[in-house]
């Protein structure tokens, strides 16, 4: 009895709203909403059944939108589930039916006329495309030579590059009228940093960022080369977008300043880490040298009082206005180019990708809880709609994962963990904490992967378990606020992202043909054991041991003894040692102060060989 | 000797203080790692001066256990127990059992050391000593490294306001002057200062409590309280009498910076004063900066007033105020106990491709100099001691200011005061080099190689 009251309450309620809404005309897609609530009156279903037959498969870790041929549907493609979900594009709504796919979509993009669409998959890796009219899995596929991070079809449509940031690498395959072709070959290009943003610009050129640091590179699809590589001041580029308006690209990423320490007020102040957008000309990206700097503009994100840590997809409109997703904070934040105001819009858990729908509307994909949320910008952007029901994190590693995208577990919502450990890697920068006996020492961020089981951890190797580290972590380089501890305590904090970090494993490295150096790799091996090496570079226990070592270097206090890092993923890492000092492996081989015996330049080579084969 | 109420703290370096919810008192501990040697000391959540009530043994296991999870360098929990013990017996002149580490080693159960501890600590008297916080503290820095320091959470509370500038409170400061609370200054817009207090009016008491003979420190914590509340105040200004005042308690933000308006100022110009240097001028400058005109092409930073704490926050908020407005130079050196290290400063400025010009008096402030001696090397305009009358002259003149010669030929035609003094700024510079390396080395040492900077060469502001 009291449920059905209950449940009549909730309805009433609903009622309310749905009259509010027609008295004040609020868009068409509110009134869709307000149809569910007096259709629930109609049919006489509980809140509770309604909740439950929203909870919805249909989407799990959405990864790409787009709008299909018709423009009446949205489709949205899932990371972790081979079939992809159509949306009504009018009332927002789920559409039964699931499209099937081969394999789960990390990215998409719809193709022509979009009746149909390439898609990249980790497992194998491939680049597929698929027939969205006919709703039939692939047509034809490509196999890739390492695992795909984003994609992105050229201004002329002759060419799709997908980047693949384990592989360091770009994939360029030529396209055909209908798409990919039976036969198509992927050309791949090698870069020098570790790629992962890319979009089009030009008939045939594509703009690629780094997956961590700040590089940028201008791939001529056409030419078949690297035409520029520029560096922006800073890290972790989230978004990429080309604002037709100002001939400018806008890039969203963040800012660790060499100088500032992770104390309270450097933090507040926002002085430590910067989330901006960056307003660069085409022209300055396209000239082969030169400091793209000097033009750059750039905006800031956050205030005082206010952080927004990692900001990722952007997306720009011919009046100025720009909206850029805030993957730390939950929110996605509406700027005008030229103008320092900013509104922000809450949306689900970790906004990653935004697509404009039209001159008004814009969806916002939701990664970690499932949603994909509709915005209206104008002068008050306000989300009108959630598509699917926001999924709560149950496991604790889930939960861990949240932990660790969230700007909140730092003051004022500054920095998230991946804002340094990017994805959970490192943008191979030095910073300043007080993990290593104070301030005045910076040390090199440290990638996490495979981190729980290499302790003791810190670069000192002073803290015995992954918790204390990530206590200190929170309490002196975040500095979390006292209220969301009250909250959820921090030790809670740490146990989930300790589970959470069990589940980082070493990214794998996916190559297609044997490496060519096979011989050179097992001579290295040879050297490796035979010098020693695996003494502190211990091949059991991840290319590291659980002490620490004079190798003759010391930091600004005088330590002299730290913990060896693992070896692994050496190919996508530019810096070396705890401050960076080493900017390359062969530095570090020439000059890392334990090696007794010199190298000789074929020695080297194999030890080179077998190192970036880890 | 003048305490100020509002700022006291906000030059000082804020370390990691971790609080400690689940302490009997409500205290905050601060645990500093090897670099910095600040003296320790350990207060209640009683105002000082109150003797302190006895620790409880629950107090003194939680100290122990923050000192354990958070200390960069911790020892065992055996150790810390041995030496904590140690240094508290031998300060109360107790005689402990020659055996005591072997007997503490052998107990792995942590209740039971706790248990052990507290014994022996009552044997020593030690919870009926009024300085048991002290003797805690000396014994916590006998076992760590750096140093230790126990402090309330509303100082802790407060340290917190003064870094982010949310100071909460009435906005004077006030010293302790022949047993009379006196009103040093008045924050400008602040409560106390719409309410009508004046500097060098006596406050007589505070919410009706004589302020007469009491300490400095229990009038302030008086004085402050949350956001919203009001204090009742008697003062009086000097030979008059006394008046009552309610006042609420706000945010008192401090002004670091202010753009200065004045009628005749070039409509190309914006002059900008630098009150003081503190973590957040870099970002009150920048908001300033983006509120400027794009038709305003060069910026004055009037440096004379300037006040940076000479501490180790004072060198590193100049530090971050010199990255901000330098693009990738070298802003000298720090030495450290391996060596120097050059600072650099970080691609881009906060000028938005304007140019500087600043006021300076030279030898007013170490961390002042150094500013001043970094931007002239990398070109920017400097006017300082007898160049700066002329300078604000020019600007006082109004209109046109091109046609400005005032009787010297060393303005160029852009207008910027620049001046033929270079020479006299190297002869300048060596004297400052000397008065630097002179001068007590900071806690955070800093040798800037003036010598290096002196000899790049300087941009002609000659036509």
């Amino acid at each position: 009895m009291n449920c059905c009251l209950r449940s009549y309450d909730l309805l009433w309620l609903r009622c309310t709203w749905a009259i509010d809404a027609v008295r004040n005309r609020i868009p068409a897609e509110m009134n869709g909403i307000s149809f569910i609530a007096l259709a629930w009156l109609t049919f006489g279903l509980s809140f509770e059944n309604a909740v439950a037959q929203t909870v919805d498969p249909l989407l799990n870790r959405p990864s790409a939108v787009m709008i299909d041929r018709t423009g009446e549907r949205i489709i949205v493609a899932n990371a972790e589930q081979s079939k992809m979900a159509a949306v009504s594009r009018r009332k927002f709504e789920l559409q039964g039916e699931p499209i099937p796919v081969a394999a789960p979509v990390l990215d998409m993009m719809g193709f022509g006329d979009t009746s149909r669409a390439l898609t990249v998959s980790s497992h194998p890796p491939t680049l597929s495309m698929i027939d969205i009219d006919q709703q039939t899995s692939e047509l034809f596929s490509v196999a890739l030579s390492g695992r795909p991070a984003r994609l992105a079809i050229s201004v002329d449509q002759k060419f799709a590059a997908v980047t693949m940031t384990w592989d360091r690498s770009v994939g360029i395959v030529q396209l055909g009228d209908l798409g990919l072709v039976n036969g198509s070959q992927l050309s791949r290009y090698e870069l020098e940093f570790p790629p992962k943003e890319i979009i089009a610009i030009d008939p045939a050129k594509f703009l690629i960022a780094d997956a961590f640091g700040g590089s940028l590179a201008i791939l001529d699809a056409a030419a078949g080369k690297v035409l520029a590589q520029h560096q922006i001041q800073g890290h972790h580029i989230g978004g990429l977008c080309y604002d037709e308006s100002s001939k400018s690209v806008l890039i969203t990423h963040q800012k660790l300043s060499k100088i500032a320490e992770t104390s309270y007020p450097d933090i507040h102040w926002g002085t430590l880490m910067q989330n901006l957008v960056s307003q660069v000309p085409l022209q300055s990206l396209l000239e082969p040298v030169g400091k793209i700097s000097s033009s750059a503009k750039q905006y800031q994100l956050g205030n005082p009082g206010k952080g927004a840590a990692d900001p990722a997809g952007i997306v720009s409109w011919s009046d100025g206005q720009f909206a850029v997703a805030i993957s730390g904070g939950n929110e996605v934040a509406f700027g005008k180019l030229g103008t320092n105001d900013l509104k922000f819009v809450p949306v689900g858990a970790k906004p990653a990708k935004l697509l404009k729908l039209d001159e008004n509307q814009l969806l916002c994909i939701n990664e970690l809880d499932d949603t994909v949320s509709v915005i209206s910008r104008n002068d008050e952007p306000q989300l009108i709609k959630t598509i699917g029901e926001p999924k709560p994190a149950t496991s604790p590693a889930a939960q861990g994962e949240r932990y660790f995208y969230s700007g909140r577990l730092s003051h004022d919502g500054w920095v998230s963990c991946s804002s340094c450990h990017v994805d959970g890697f490192t943008p191979d920068l030095v910073s300043d904490t007080f993990g290593d006996g104070g301030f005045g020492n910076a040390k090199r961020i440290p990638s996490l992967f495979g981190a729980t089981a290499t302790g003791p951890w810190g670069w000192n190797g002073r803290k015995k378990t992954l918790e204390d580290q990530i206590q200190a972590t929170l309490t002196s380089t975040m500095h979390r606020d006292a209220e969301e501890q009250d909250d959820i305590p921090d030790d809670e904090v740490v146990k989930r992202l300790v589970r959470f970090l069990e589940t980082l494993e070493q990214p794998s490295q996916v190559r297609i043909q044997a490496a060519d150096n096979e011989e050179d790799i097992r001579l290295g091996s040879m050297l490796f054991h035979s010098r020693d090496c695996s003494k502190c570079h211990d091949p059991g226990s991840r290319f590291t041991s659980a002490d620490v070592y004079d190798v003759g270097v010391t930091d600004e206090f005088g330590q002299k003894r730290f913990n060896p890092p693992s070896l692994s993923n050496l190919k996508v890492r530019r810096t070396f040692f705890h401050d960076g000092r080493f900017k390359s492996l062969d530095e570090v081989l020439r000059k890392h102060p334990q090696d007794e015996a010199v190298f000789s330049d074929v020695q080297l080579q194999q030890l080179k060989a077998f190192l970036l084969s880890l | 000797m003048s305490v100020i109420e509002d700022t006291r703290f906000l030059s000082k370096r804020l370390l990691p203080m971790l609080p400690y919810a689940a302490l009997q008192r409500s205290c905050v501990i601060a645990l500093v790692g090897l670099t910095s040697a600040i003296p320790a000391f350990a207060l209640g959540d009683d105002p000082p001066g109150v003797p302190a009530k006895p620790l409880q043994a629950e107090f003194v296991r939680a100290v122990l256990e923050t000192a354990l999870k958070h200390h960069t360098e911790p020892p065992t929990r055996q150790q810390l127990i041995v030496d904590v013990l140690k240094s508290i017996a031998a300060k109360l002149g107790h005689p402990l059992p020659r055996s005591l580490a072997i007997q503490v080693s052998d107990i792995s159960n942590t209740e039971e050391l706790y248990r052990f501890l507290n014994t022996q600590l009552t044997e020593c008297h030690f919870y009926e000593s009024q300085e048991c916080e002290q003797l805690l503290t000396d014994g916590l820095q006998s076992a760590l490294t750096g140093s230790v320091k126990l402090i309330p959470r509303k100082e802790h509370l407060v340290n917190e306001q003064l870094a982010a500038n949310q100071y909460v409170g009435v906005g004077i400061q006030v010293a302790q002057i022949a047993e009379q609370m006196k009103v040093v200054s008045v924050v400008e817009g602040g409560p106390a200062f719409e309410a009508g207090l004046l500097a060098d009016d006596i406050i007589e008491s505070v919410d009706g409590k004589p302020t007469k003979g009491e300490s400095l420190s229990t009038s302030i914590e008086r004085l402050r309280g949350p956001v919203g509340t009001t204090i009742t105040l008697m003062a009086r200004a000097p030979g008059q009498a006394a008046r009552e005042m309610t006042i609420e308690r706000r945010v008192v933000p401090l002004k670091t910076v202010e753009i200065v308006k004045q009628e005749h100022i070039r409509d190309d110009f914006t002059v900008i004063n630098i009150l003081q240097i503190t973590a957040s001028t870099v970002s009150d400058l920048k908001k300033l900066i983006d509120e400027i005109p794009g038709s305003v092409d060069t910026i004055v930073l009037d440096l004379s007033r300037a006040t940076v704490s000479e501490t180790n926050s004072g060198l590193h908020s100049v530090h971050l105020f010199a990255d901000a407005l330098l693009d990738d130079c070298e802003l000298g050196q720090l030495m450290s106990r391996t060596g120097t290290r050059k600072l650099q400063s970080e691609e881009g400025n906060i000028l938005g491709g304007r140019k500087l010009v600043f006021f300076y008096i030279p030898r007013t402030n170490n961390y002042v100099d150094w500013l001043a001696a970094n931007l002239n090397s990398q070109g920017h305009f400097v006017c300082f001691e007898n160049a700066m009358e002329r300078a604000v002259r020019l600007w006082n003149i109004g209109g046109d200011a091109r046609e400005v010669k005032s009787g010297q030929s060393d303005f160029d035609t852009s207008g910027v005061g620049a001046y033929e003094t270079f020479e006299v700024n190297n002869d300048y510079y060596i004297t400052l080099l000397s008065t630097w390396l002179t001068a007590n080395t900071p806690r955070r040492p800093a040798v800037v190689e003036f010598d290096k900077l002196i000899r790049k060469p300087r941009p002609s502001v000659k036509p």
